[in-house]
């Protein structure tokens, strides 16, 4: 079934074309039929069909095909199957039509050298724009370029009869079509000779070259002159003996030369050996002598051999027998059509006349189209690897966790848990905040072993009174009131003793609470971190008449909000011995 | 025709796999960071357990201490103060000898003082006593240490000039007590 260009290709048409070993085969990517992998040639001769491959290892005969298969698909899809290696290479179909070529004219305003450029491309795509009379049937038109005669004409070729080979064309992108004229071919091909014959052809400007190619139903003639081809000409080949002649001097004076060489090719033997009979005679001196010498100074006669085998063109005089090789086009054919003409033949002889060809290039991938289909793809496997590696990851992540106590924990049994913990800690709490509420920290026998120690009875003053306050400073968040501890001592004494109270400082004040700390088993009173400031003051006493002094000792001791002697400031309820002993209920396992 | 090939190739081969990739993908982040969150709650969660177990552990380990102290805290906070440190003294005042020791007065100065005013509550107590100093530190030192919830705030004590050095000793004590909380 042939593909419809116009619905364009799917992404699995055009995926299935590429790989990425593919990708590097140079040979897979072009749209030339001679570029690919292996290259079969067709040629055409009417029902004569000759069949012969070309691959890196040369030359080889071709599979067997008849006119017919060219008509089928199937068929020519079978053979190309095989040739093709189930698809591992790139098949290249070069059809070389030998029994088609009819001359058209260009119109006038399109034929100039300035026209050669592009007319190649306007003349298939639009040949009614081109051509000097309307187009008729389905052949296709291949525009040839005389720059001889600076002017141009088309040859005409009827493509249709290949409808096989149109479809295949379409439908496999594995496969290169190609439809090319023979005699186009061989025009071309022919410089070869002269070059490998060790001449090169000099013409003056009344002189030219004409070419005479005999196939078996036509004579394709082809007049080059010093400025390249002239003209070019068919002739049907049911000729009486001296038309051929008469038609070609006629053609070559008509075409404004004097004098010509000839070259007479022929394609097959039983058409073309009666005209080889007459050129033969009538270069053998048997013919007007006068004419011939007017006309063609020498006559050169070539014979095909088969197409895998090339053309052995053979000189009359002296035998110079060379083989050209038919299918590579020689790179010095500028030695015949000289150098300046050489590609456009080239290009003409090597124009693909096939528009199935053109349709199914749109059906291909292109190398860029193919490198960004492997780009994608490995864009794609990088993803999907990535996605599984995520995925992995995920899955490890996700399979550790579960596996984990914490996983299986319920909601419920952590919220027992918490609960009672919190029930615990809140009783812990309250027993120890009250703990710290009723620690000695300000008791009255406290105080008076302090009076004891620092007034002992030898110090020889006598104390009057003593005055203890506890004064609680601010709450300064920290949960827990800091105070101050004053002690006043007022007592009266001998100078001597009084003196001595006057050496009071902190570190002997410090002494003597950790002295009472020791007394009292309570550290509170050998608390670092409580600070201790003492004024010392005597004057003369008031009543007494013996020198003593009044003495008053004032001691403040603070201890910090910060310190674990502070008082809090607040209690929670101290909870019931039952709410310690309730049972706990928590999981055993996880 | 290039350029459909080359859209075909974008949408086709890249725009639509990356879109289904990216959709997977999506679904595969969105329900792992579902489960990852989930996960986190249930480990914090698990966290909270350990301490908590640890804590009742702890907790557990230290009842019977603990059981023993409620209950010598409710026996010393859990009664009226005034009388519970007013037969203390009857007591100090039974065993001593009444020409050395004796109480002078004894009262409760305030109502008790609720903790709602930002400390614990307590009852204001005062007591005067008369006696030898020496005597005096024993009887307070009695009573001081089976009344620990007794917080002296305020003390005097002042020599008497005529007897033999015995002194006076007025006395200002806050009792924190669990009963009017």
């Amino acid at each position: 079934m042939v593909k419809q260009v116009d619905k364009g290709l799917s992404y699995r048409e055009i995926s299935r074309q590429v790989s990425i070993g593919r990708l590097f085969e140079a040979s897979r990517w072009g749209d030339d039929p001679r570029k690919t992998g292996l290259v079969w040639h067709i040629y055409v001769k009417g029902s004569d069909v000759t069949s012969t491959v070309h691959d890196k290892s040369g030359y080889a005969k071709g599979p067997a095909i008849s006119i017919g298969d060219l008509q089928s698909s199937q068929a020519l899809r079978e053979i190309t199957k095989g040739l093709s290696l189930q698809g591992r290479v790139v098949v290249g179909i070069m059809v070389h039509v030998a029994d088609d070529f009819a001359v058209s004219s260009i119109r006038s305003a399109k034929e100039g050298p300035e026209h050669y450029r592009h007319g190649s491309i306007l003349t298939q795509d639009n040949p009614a724009a081109m051509l000097d009379e309307k187009p008729t049937g389905d052949g296709s038109y291949l525009y040839l370029p005389l720059p001889g005669a600076k002017r141009a004409v088309a040859i005409k070729i009827n493509e249709t009869r290949f409808t096989g080979l149109t479809q295949l064309a379409l439908s496999d992108p594995e496969v290169r079509v190609g439809i090319y004229s023979a005699p186009l071919e061989y025009l071309v091909r022919l410089s070869g000779f002269v070059y490998e014959s060790g001449e090169t052809l000099k013409l003056d400007a009344d002189q030219c070259l004409t070419v005479a190619l005999l196939y078996s139903n036509f004579i394709a003639i082809g007049i080059i002159s010093e400025g390249g081809l002239h003209s070019i000409a068919t002739l049907p080949i049911e000729q009486r003996t001296g038309e051929f002649r008469r038609s070609m001097t006629t053609a070559i004076r008509s075409a404004g030369f004097e004098s010509s060489s000839l070259f007479v090719i022929e394609s097959n033997e039983s058409c073309g050996s009666a005209i080889l009979s007459e050129v033969e005679l009538w270069h053998s001196d048997e013919t007007d002598e006068a004419e011939q010498a007017s006309i063609f100074t020498e006559l050169l006669c070539a014979d095909y051999a088969t197409v895998t085998q090339g053309i052995t063109v053979t000189r009359a005089q002296p035998d110079v027998s060379v083989t050209i090789e038919m299918l590579d086009v020689p790179a010095n054919v500028g030695a015949m059509f000289l150098q300046k003409s050489a590609p456009l033949m080239i290009a003409s002889a090597a124009s693909n006349v096939s528009s199935a060809a053109r349709k199914s290039a749109q059906l291909r991938v292109t190398r860029s189209d193919a490198a960004i289909v492997v780009f994608a793809r490995g864009l794609k496997a990088a993803a999907v690897i990535a996605l599984i590696a995520g995925f992995g990851f995920m899955a490890w992540t996700v399979y550790g966790a579960v596996s984990s106590p914490a996983y299986r924990l319920e909601q419920a049994a952590a919220d027992r848990a918490v609960a009672e913990a919190a029930r615990l800690s809140t009783i812990s709490s309250a027993v120890e905040t009250w703990s710290r509420v009723i620690a000695p920290r300000s008791q009255a026998w406290a105080v008076m072993e302090v009076s004891s120690q620092l007034f002992p009875e030898r110090l020889g003053v006598t104390l009057n009174s003593v005055r203890y306050q506890l004064q609680f400073g601010d709450d300064l968040g920290t949960g827990a009131k800091g105070f101050d501890t004053v002690y006043e001592f007022a007592g009266v004494g001998p100078k001597a003793a009084v003196d001595q109270l006057e050496t009071l400082d902190e570190r002997k004040i410090k002494e003597v609470f950790e002295s009472v700390a020791g007394v009292a088993s309570n550290s509170f009173f050998s608390d670092p971190n409580a600070s201790i400031r003492v004024l010392v003051t005597s004057k003369q006493g008031q009543f007494e008449t013996d020198g003593a002094l009044d003495f008053n000792v004032q001691i403040t001791r603070t201890t910090q909000g910060e310190s674990e002697y502070a008082l809090p400031a607040s209690t929670s309820i101290l909870p019931a011995i039952e709410e310690l002993m309730k049972p706990v209920d928590l999981p055993t396992t996880l | 025709m290039s350029n459909n090939k080359l859209s075909t190739i974008a949408i086709h081969g890249m725009v639509l796999p990356m879109l289904g990739l990216g959709v997977i993908a999506l679904v595969m982040g969105v329900t792992f960071v579902f489960f990852e969150r989930d996960f986190k709650q249930r480990e914090e969660r698990y966290s909270d357990y350990l301490r908590a177990v640890g804590t009742i552990q702890a907790l557990t380990q230290n009842a019977y201490t603990n059981a023993q102290m409620i209950g010598w805290l409710h026996g010393v906070l859990g009664v009226d103060q005034f009388i519970a440190t007013s037969d203390s003294f009857r007591r100090v005042e039974n065993i001593a000898n009444p020409e050395f020791i004796r109480r002078t007065s004894f009262s409760k100065t305030h109502p008790t003082v609720t903790a709602d005013d930002g400390h614990p509550a307590y009852q204001a107590l005062s007591a005067s006593w008369f006696g030898r100093f020496a005597d005096l530190q024993a009887a307070l030192l009695d009573t001081e240490l089976s009344r620990p919830n007794m917080l002296l705030l305020d003390m005097e004590i002042a020599r008497d000039r005529t007897t033999d050095g015995r002194v006076s000793i007025k006395l200002d004590y806050a009792a924190f007590t669990t009963e009017h909380q």
